[in-house]
C-alpha cells in the first residue's frame, strides 16, 4: 500500500505516518483474526462488508466492559499479587520496597515454627478430609435417594435446599445459640448435670463447628449431584433392573460411573477447599476466632479484614500474598494431578 | 408398579430415609426454635430456653426496627445507619450487582455463542482454564488495585467488580444461546434489524427464564454475602453487615439473644419471600442439571 507522506516532510511527520500505517495494519490483522481469515500477503485497503463491520463493532462494544474487567481483576490483580509477594512495606519510607524472597522465607519459617500456621494447616486438612469422607458419600447417597424419587424425596430436596439460600450468618447465629444455650439446658434436664455450651467449651468447639459445616453444607451438593444423575439415560437403568440389579448395585455400578465425569471435576477442583475453607469461623467469631480453631482460609480473610478495619494498613499484604502464592504452588499441580488420576483410575463406562 | 414399590423399600433405602428425615427435622426444628426464641422475653429465654414461649411478645421486633443499626466512619465523620438505611443498601447492592453480573455473563455468552470469531474461542478457553486453575490469596492484591483505580468503597467499584464473565454462568448462557436457531435473527436482519435489536428483542426474551433464574440465585448470593462488602464497601453497610456487628454487640437490651434472633429473622424475610414464591422455579431448573439452566 502506498502511504501518503506529509508534504511538509520532516522526521516527525514521517514517524507519524509510519505509526498510522502500522496501526491500520494491526487493526486489519485483528479483523482477519476475528473472521478466521488468513491475513493477506499484501496489505489491502479492501475492507470488510458493512454487516461484518457492524458485527465487529457490536461485538467490541458488548465485550468491552467484561474484557476490561477481566484484564484488571484477573490479569493485573494476579501480576500485582506476584509482585506484592516479593515486596515489603517500609514504614520509614511509607512505600513498598523490593524484599526478594524474604516473605517466602517468613512463610516457611512460620510453618515450621509458628503454632498458629501449623494448627491452621492441620484444621484445614481435617475439614477437607471430613468433607471428603463424610459429606461427599452422604451427599451422593441422598442425591440418589432424591433422584430415584423415593418416599418424600421432593420434600427432602426442598428442605435440603434451605441452608443454601438462608444467610450463613443467620444459620450460624441460630445454630450457635442453640448448641450454646438450648442444648445444655436440655441435657441438664435429662442428666441433671450442669453442661457447658458446645461453643463455649474449647474441647468441643472444633467438633461442633465441623458438625455444623457438614450438617448445613451437603444440601448444595445434593442439588448438583441430583442434576447430574437426572441426565442418566433411563434405558440403561431399566436394563439393569431387568437383569435383577439391586438398588446398591445400581448406585455403585451404574449411577456413580455415569456421573463420574461431573463428579471427578468437582473432586479435583474441590481440592482448593483445603486452603480456602473458612469453616464458617468468621460467622461464629468474627475476626477474633480462638487460635486453636483457625484454618488457613480463615486466617487469610481475617488478616485482610483486620487491616481494613484498622484503616487500611497494607503492612501484612506482602506476607499474605506470599502465603497465597505458596498455597497456589502446592494446589495447582495437586489439582491437575488429581484430575488426571481421577480420570484414569475412576470407574469406566463402556 | 407393585414390583417397583417393593424394590424401593429395603434396608438401604430405609436407612437413607431415616437419616434424611432426621436431618430435615433438625433443620426445621432449628428454624422453629430460632423464630420461637425471637418472640420470647429475655427472662423467658433465660429460664425457658428450649420450650414454647410462655408469653409471646413482638417487642423484640419493635426494638430491632427502632434501634437495629451500625455506625461507620466516612472520612472524619461517623455516620449511623438504621434498619431503613441498611435495607436500602442491601436491596441496592444485591439488585444492582446481581443485574450487572448476570447481564455481563449473558452478553458474553451471547456473543461467543452467536459470533464465530476466533476471539470467541479464546474467551471460552479462558473461562474453562480459570475454572480449573486455582489461585489463592489475591484479596490483598485486589484491594490494592481497587484502591489505585480510585473505586474503593464506591457503588461503581462493586458494580465493576461484578461485571466479570468468568464462571459457570457464562457456560450456562452460552449453552442456552447455542441451542436457539439463528433463523429468527436472520429473518429480522433481512428486514433491516441491527445486532442490538436482535439481541434485545429476539434472543434475550428467549433466554429470559434462564436469566431470571441466574439473577435470582445471584440476588440471594449478594444479599447473603457480607464478607465482600465488609472489605470493599465499608461505608455503605448492608443488613448482613449490620447483623454481623449486631451479633457481636454486648450492650444492654440490644445485646439480648431474643433481640439478636429477631434481627436475624428480619434479615431473613426477603429471602423467605423469594423462596416462598420462587422455590419451584429455583428447584425445578436446578433439577434439570444445574449446568443446563
Amino acid at each position: 500500500m502506498r502511504v501518503k507522506t506529509d508534504k511538509r516532510g520532516g522526521e516527525g511527520a514521517s514517524l507519524l505516518s509510519r505509526l498510522a500505517k502500522k496501526i491500520r495494519i494491526a487493526v486489519y490483522s485483528f479483523e482477519c483474526l476475528l473472521f478466521r481469515r488468513r491475513g493477506p500477503k499484501k496489505f489491502s485497503t479492501k475492507g470488510l462488508s458493512k454487516r461484518k463491520r457492524n458485527d465487529v463493532i457490536f461485538y467490541a462494544l458488548m465485550a468491552m466492559i467484561p474484557i476490561i474487567q477481566f484484564c484488571i481483576f484477573y490479569i493485573v490483580v494476579n501480576i500485582n499479587y506476584i509482585l506484592l509477594s516479593f515486596r515489603e512495606y517500609s514504614i520509614a519510607d511509607g512505600r513498598f520496597i523490593f524484599a526478594g524472597f524474604r516473605n517466602f522465607v517468613a512463610v516457611i519459617n512460620d510453618f515450621s515454627g509458628n503454632g498458629l500456621m501449623l494448627t491452621g494447616l492441620l484444621n484445614s486438612l481435617v475439614a477437607y478430609a471430613v468433607g471428603l469422607g463424610v459429606s461427599l458419600p452422604l451427599g451422593l447417597l441422598f442425591s440418589f435417594y432424591v433422584y430415584k424419587k423415593m418416599l418424600f424425596a421432593n420434600n427432602f430436596r426442598l428442605i435440603l435446599f434451605l441452608p443454601s439460600i438462608v444467610p450463613g450468618l443467620v444459620m450460624t447465629m441460630m445454630y450457635g445459640y442453640f448448641v450454646d444455650r438450648a442444648l445444655p439446658s436440655l441435657l441438664q434436664l435429662i442428666t441433671h448435670k450442669e453442661t457447658i455450651g458446645l461453643l463455649s467449651d474449647p474441647a468441643k468447639q472444633f467438633g461442633s463447628i465441623l458438625f455444623y459445616c457438614i450438617w448445613a453444607g451437603f444440601g448444595g451438593g445434593v442439588l448438583i449431584y441430583t442434576g447430574a444423575m437426572s441426565g442418566i439415560d433411563d434405558s440403561v437403568v431399566e436394563s439393569a433392573r431387568l437383569d435383577g440389579a439391586s438398588m446398591l448395585q445400581e448406585f455403585f455400578r451404574i449411577t456413580i460411573p455415569l456421573i463420574w465425569p461431573t463428579l471427578s471435576i468437582f473432586l479435583a477442583t474441590g481440592i482448593i477447599g483445603i486452603f480456602t475453607n473458612q469453616l464458617a469461623l468468621f460467622n461464629f467469631f468474627g475476626a477474633d476466632a480462638p487460635s486453636h480453631l483457625t484454618t488457613l482460609g480463615y486466617y487469610m480473610y481475617a488478616a485482610v479484614q483486620r487491616s481494613v478495619a484498622a484503616g487500611g494498613s497494607e503492612l501484612q499484604y506482602p506476607y499474605l500474598s506470599a502465603l497465597g502464592l505458596c498455597m497456589t504452588a502446592i494446589i495447582l499441580p495437586l489439582t491437575l494431578t488429581a484430575r488426571r488420576l481421577l480420570e484414569k483410575l475412576g470407574p469406566k463406562t463402556y | 408398579m407393585e414390583k417397583r414399590r417393593k424394590r424401593k423399600i429395603n434396608p438401604f433405602t430405609a436407612a437413607m430415609f431415616v437419616v434424611l428425615a432426621l436431618h430435615s427435622l433438625s433443620l426445621i426444628l432449628l428454624f422453629i426454635w430460632g423464630v420461637g426464641a425471637s418472640v420470647k422475653t429475655d427472662y423467658d429465654f433465660r429460664f425457658n430456653v428450649f420450650g414454647i414461649p410462655k408469653e409471646w411478645t413482638f417487642e423484640n421486633f419493635v426494638l430491632v426496627w427502632n434501634n437495629f443499626g451500625t455506625q461507620v466512619r466516612i472520612g472524619m465523620e461517623i455516620k449511623r445507619f438504621y434498619i431503613e438505611g441498611l435495607l436500602f443498601n442491601s436491596f441496592f447492592y444485591a439488585l444492582s450487582c446481581a443485574f450487572v453480573g448476570t447481564m455481563s455473563h449473558c452478553i458474553m455468552g451471547y456473543i461467543t455463542a452467536k459470533f464465530k470469531f476466533k476471539i470467541s474461542a479464546v474467551i471460552t478457553t479462558v473461562v474453562y482454564v480459570t475454572m480449573v486453575l486455582p489461585i489463592i490469596g489475591t484479596l490483598p492484591s485486589t484491594l490494592q488495585v481497587v484502591d489505585t483505580l480510585g473505586i474503593y468503597d464506591s457503588w461503581f467499584g462493586v458494580w465493576f467488580m461484578s461485571a466479570g464473565f468468568l464462571g459457570i454462568n457464562f457456560l450456562i448462557f452460552q449453552a442456552a444461546f447455542k441451542v436457539i436457531p439463528s433463523d429468527f435473527a436472520e429473518a429480522a436482519q433481512m428486514d433491516g434489524a441491527g445486532n442490538f435489536y436482535v439481541f434485545t428483542r429476539i434472543m434475550f426474551p428467549l433466554v429470559f427464564k434462564t436469566f431470571s433464574l441466574i439473577y435470582l440465585l445471584a440476588f440471594i448470593g449478594y444479599w447473603n454475602d457480607y464478607q465482600s462488602p465488609l472489605i470493599f464497601l465499608p461505608s455503605k453497610p448492608t443488613i448482613a453487615i449490620g447483623l454481623y456487628y449486631f451479633n457481636s454487640s454486648r450492650d444492654g437490651v440490644m445485646g439480648s439473644i431474643p433481640v439478636k434472633l429477631a434481627a436475624a429473622v428480619v434479615s431473613l424475610l426477603p429471602i423467605a419471600v423469594i423462596f416462598a414464591f420462587f422455590h419451584k422455579k429455583l428447584l425445578g431448573n436446578l433439577s434439570m442439571g444445574g449446568l443446563k439452566g
